[in-house]
């Protein structure tokens, strides 16, 4: 226990190389060392079983690029541009989500009898995974014998034609995205977040005269900072690579690619059409565009 | 407070409860549909709204299910690898995480948003040289496959690093007066205060490992590995599925999870203000 | 003392880990030698119907072992591909309509010689059409055992009820829809009928519409052909409103017999992997199959059941063997209530052992006369997802018909030149 004494504040390196080797070891190789090969791999045209041949940029050029046709400058790939704005629409149903788990973490924090058997049953949609509540959510979105629009029909509304139109395929998703996410892993996290809300602080505060609202704004929130940071920057990144399991179960990303997201072009490109390189070539233009939204997060997260 | 406060309080209670409870039916639905699924027998129509209830009661469904499609074998595979990921995950996440979080290093920022930059990576992406990988090692059909790409999340050091955060460094000061070297911190001071932490990763772990699908299905082709996802994907077949054996399966794949559920929450309802904050 | 209780359980994680390493180890080789290794898309059917024919197999040839590989899920041929590139080969390869994208990547044997000098398998009994969709760069890689193909379905009893004469196998696309027309019942008008016409798309072959031209070098999707199609599928939903409007989905397939099934739909697009399902569903009630219409008279839709041999094998022998069992012997027979057997002899066969009625599988033995296949090129499916993304935007009526095919044939230009 000595070298405790010797260490400046700045002399934690020995131990942190220490800490760091079993998951830096296990993490380079199964993580570092992939993105290192992918990267490598869009520089190159594949089919998995051909030599691969080397190209540069040119998969970047054909999917960024642009060129002039008799109509105008358009875009290479106009493929590419549809899904990156159908994953952006898609997530915008992420702030609607965390705010729907916060809510129901702020009722369920407490812990008494009843709310944790609340909290058990609306964790259960997260858990409910896999293609049979697909099937579920493909029942009840059905335009003429689904259960959401029987329901509208009962309060004098003509319901849509969900996941059969293309208006109202996204909507159709964000709102089983909601069903599923809200009392799932971000309420368990605010859970756990509000356990470290002091309660010395919201106590004195309601001494102070402040309501409900003005105890959440300055004591609450404030404390939450960092799990809203956590659930921010995860709901960023899979927000940007999300939407491939819906698509690939449910709508197989139509109709007329309204469903269709960045993650599943490129499985589309990857096992579908085997241009390993092109998919590769999308997943290093999504991981440049998640790099940038993150560090911005990052930035404004650790400000304070 | 006076009498009739404390009535619109609890009429305000009682609404609130009411409330809660119609989300509750919203959010057990699909598993009740999915259990009444599962006890149809296989032509009673699946989608057809006016045969939500199965008649007659098939309660030999599950039976067929564990034993037809070798879920026996599967759900032990689940259970092992699931397991194993999770307890590698909390080990050398977070001995990672207090590296990030507690120790002062040069770049460590820097390492830090490498790891940070990976969570970004698409599946899609390492799928494939991950999959080269496995193949150059021969571990195309071993449990390693299954396992160890699993174990090194980035995912779990970043989100343990947060948890590590929000203890008050007044303790770490006053244990690092008492000359607690790093690992004693880690070990007596950190860990534990963490608990609603680690109980959160392992549960995340647990539940995503439990579910992953992609990566069993491609680095393992003989039954014997198929975890219960690629087992119950079995059901699917090529041009019609037998909707109640599936949803039978369904169900054995969610019961874990919610055991699973069950047991963390008490960790974290347990957490910090149980633990040595007091003691 | 709280903290001593709080320590984590290393020696739990520990042993974990050990067990981890300890079960690492039974990995080993992923394959006996001298196995020979069957991939096939798996379904309750098949998965068992292979096993036995493995069994079957090692019966008559000792020594030999063959292990059956179901694939399973609906993306056979992109999870087969991506064994195939992790040299994973199985030794005796399922094909079907994806052969081209197999051949041209050269990973199968050619199979011609042994094909000739084996006198039992008698290609002429085959249609040479067929025997050619096993053909890559003149060379043939495979063999056929039978077919899947396309027909309309219908429900005698809707028919009855409406006083509908039962349709002619000669009926053409304007019977067709006079029919779907008579059939359907709209009783409150809202143009979402109780009981539909018809449901479940139609097949440009019907129309004398195709993919690519003759010698598969350039698209032929803006024909007046493929309009007429686009037009006659846009009218049926829209126009006349005989059909619910079709969705790109795998549960179309499912909510189709459903809706067939509880008697809303009179007439099904349906095709043969779905026979033994209909079976099961329409047990005890009167329903029937036909070719579908078409303007140059009767057009089916058609692919293959067949197999191949991977070049990587070990034991290229024992593979042409197992693959001649699987061809000739009886063990494939059971499919043959729902796949046409390929070979002339055995259709004459499934007719008497299997029916001509309920269905009738006059419908499917005679259909090798009208076989329409897609071509088995490179790219089919990248090629064919350019033709269907187009044609889903004129179902969802965001393009003129004319207008997106002319966007596809150059997107399908563009495929097309990438490759040479």
């Amino acid at each position: 226990m000595t070298a405790g004494h010797s260490r400046s504040k700045r002399g934690d390196f020995g131990a942190a190389l220490l800490f760091l080797l079993p998951n830096a070891l296990g993490f380079s190789f199964f993580t570092l060392f992939p993105v290192a090969a992918a990267v490598a791999l869009s520089l190159f045209d594949w089919n998995l079983f051909t030599e691969p041949r080397f190209v540069g940029l040119a998969n970047f050029a054909d999917l960024l690029g642009f060129r002039n046709t008799p109509e105008g400058w358009a875009p290479n790939d106009p493929r590419f541009w549809k899904f990156t704005g159908n994953t952006l629409f898609l997530m915008l149903g992420i702030p609607v989500n965390v705010a729907a788990s916060l809510g129901l973490a702020l009722l369920l924090r407490r812990g008494g009898r009843l709310q944790v058997t609340f909290r058990t049953l609306y964790f259960l949609p997260s858990i409910c995974t896999g293609i049979g509540i697909y099937v579920m959510w493909q029942w009840l979105l059905n335009p003429d014998s689904g259960a959401l629009n029987k329901i509208l029909a009962v309060v004098g509304i003509a319901g849509p034609g969900w996941l059969k139109s293309y208006e109202w395929a996204k909507p159709g998703l964000m709102l089983m995205g909601l069903w599923s996410a809200a009392g799932g892993t971000n309420m368990v996290l605010y859970l756990a977040g509000l356990q470290n809300v002091p309660s010395e602080l919201e106590e004195a505060a309601a001494l102070d005269g402040a309501g409900a609202w003005g105890r959440f704004r300055h004591v609450v929130w404030p404390c939450l900072q960092p799990t809203t940071f956590f659930i921010l920057t995860m709901g960023l990144i899979h927000g940007f690579q999300g939407g491939f399991d819906a698509a690939y179960v449910m709508t197989r990303g139509g109709p007329d690619g309204s469903t269709t997201t960045i993650s599943y072009y490129i499985f589309q490109h990857a096992f579908r059409w085997f241009h390993m390189g092109y998919a590769a070539a999308i997943a290093v233009v999504l991981l440049g565009v998640i790099f940038v939204a993150t560090a911005l997060n990052w930035r404004w997260g650790s400000r304070e | 407070m006076t009498g009739s406060n404390r009535a619109a309080l609890g009429l305000r209670d009682a609404l609130v409860v009411v409330a809660m409870t119609l989300l509750a039916l919203t959010t057990t639905a699909p598993f009740l549909w999915m259990i009444a699924t599962a006890l149809k027998s296989p032509d009673q129509p699946i989608l057809d709204p006016a045969h939500v209830l199965p008649r007659p009661v098939h309660w030999d469904n599950f039976g067929r299910a564990w034993t037809e499609a070798g879920l026996g074998r599967a759900f032990a595979n689940s259970l092992f690898t699931s397991a194993a990921i999770t307890a590698l995950t909390l080990l050398t996440s977070s001995l990672a995480a207090f590296a990030f979080a507690r120790l002062h290093w040069r770049g460590r920022d820097t390492v830090f948003l490498v790891y940070l930059g990976t969570l970004m990576v698409p599946t899609a992406v390492t799928l494939i040289p991950l999959f080269l990988v496995m193949r150059e090692l021969r571990w195309i059909n071993s449990y390693q496959a299954l396992v160890l790409p699993a174990s090194f999340s980035p995912y779990g050091v970043f989100l343990l690093r947060q948890f590590f955060l929000t203890i008050p460094a007044e303790i770490e000061e006053a244990a690092r007066l008492d000359g607690c070297g790093p690992l004693d911190l880690y070990r007596r001071i950190v860990t534990p205060l963490a608990r609603p932490g680690l109980a959160t990763l392992a549960i995340f772990t647990f539940l995503g490992s439990w579910t992953s699908f992609l990566w069993p299905l491609i680095v393992t082709h003989r039954q014997e590995l198929f975890t219960l996802p690629v087992a119950l994907a079995s059901f699917q077949e090529l041009h019609s599925i037998q909707w109640p054996l599936l949803m039978a399966g369904s169900v054995l794949l969610t019961l874990p999870m919610i055991a699973a559920f069950l047991l963390g929450q008490r960790h974290f309802i347990h957490g910090i203000q149980m633990g040595s904050v007091k003691g | 003392m709280a903290i001593r209780r709080q320590l984590p359980g290393w020696p739990r994680w520990a042993l974990l880990a050990a067990m981890l390493g300890l079960a690492g180890c039974s990995g080993g080789p992923s394959r006996g030698s001298g196995e020979i290794v069957l991939a096939h898309p798996a379904s309750t059917e098949m998965t068992r119907l292979y096993a036995d024919a493995a069994d079957a197999f090692e019966r008559d040839h000792p020594g030999k072992q063959v292990r059956p590989l179901p694939i399973t899920g609906s993306d056979y041929y992109g999870k087969l591909l991506v064994l195939m590139a992790a040299r994973e080969s199985p030794d005796v390869v399922w094909m079907g309509q994806g052969f081209g994208e197999f051949a041209d990547r050269g990973v199968f044997l050619d199979l011609e010689d042994r094909v000739r000098a084996d006198p039992s398998l008698d290609a002429s009994e085959m249609p040479a059409e067929v025997l050619n969709w096993y053909r890559a760069n003149g060379r043939l890689s495979g063999l056929p055992f039978g077919l899947d193909l396309n027909f309309i379905v219908y429900n005698q009893d809707l028919f009855d009820a409406a006083r509908e004469p039962y349709p002619r196998w000669d009926w053409t696309l304007e019977q067709f829809l006079a029919t779907a027309r008579r059939l359907t019942q709209d009783r409150d008008g809202d143009g979402k009928a109780e009981v539909w016409g018809y449901r479940g798309g139609m097949e440009p072959f019907s129309f004398g519409a195709r993919l690519l031209t003759a010698d598969h070098t350039a698209p032929d999707v803006a024909s007046p052909e493929m309009i007429h199609y686009l037009r006659f599928s846009l009218d049926l939903m829209y126009r006349w409103k005989v059909s619910p409007p079709i969705a790109a989905s795998d549960l179309e397939e499912q909510e189709s017999m459903v809706d067939f099934q509880s008697g809303r739909v009179a007439m099904l697009h349906g095709h043969s992997w779905l026979l033994p399902d209909l079976r099961k569903r329409m047990a005890g009630r009167r329903w029937e199959i036909c070719p579908p219409p078409g303007v140059n008279g009767r057009a089916h839709w058609a692919s293959s059941q067949g197999f191949c041999i991977s070049r990587d094998t070990r034991d290229p022998e024992t593979s042409w063997q197992l693959l001649r069992y699987l061809v000739t012997s009886d063990a494939l027979w059971p499919l043959a209530d729902h796949v046409a057997p390929v070979k002339k002899a055995l259709r004459t066969r499934m007719l008497k052992e299997f029916g001509i009625s309920r269905p009738d599988l006059r419908v499917l033995s005679e259909a090798v006369d009208h076989l329409n296949a897609d071509p088995r090129v490179p790219n089919l499916t990248e090629l064919r997802s350019r033709l269907s993304d187009a044609v889903e935007r004129v179902i969802q009526r965001r393009a003129e018909p004319e207008a997106a095919m002319r966007v596809a044939s150059r997107e399908i230009a563009e495929v097309l030149a990438r490759r040479h």
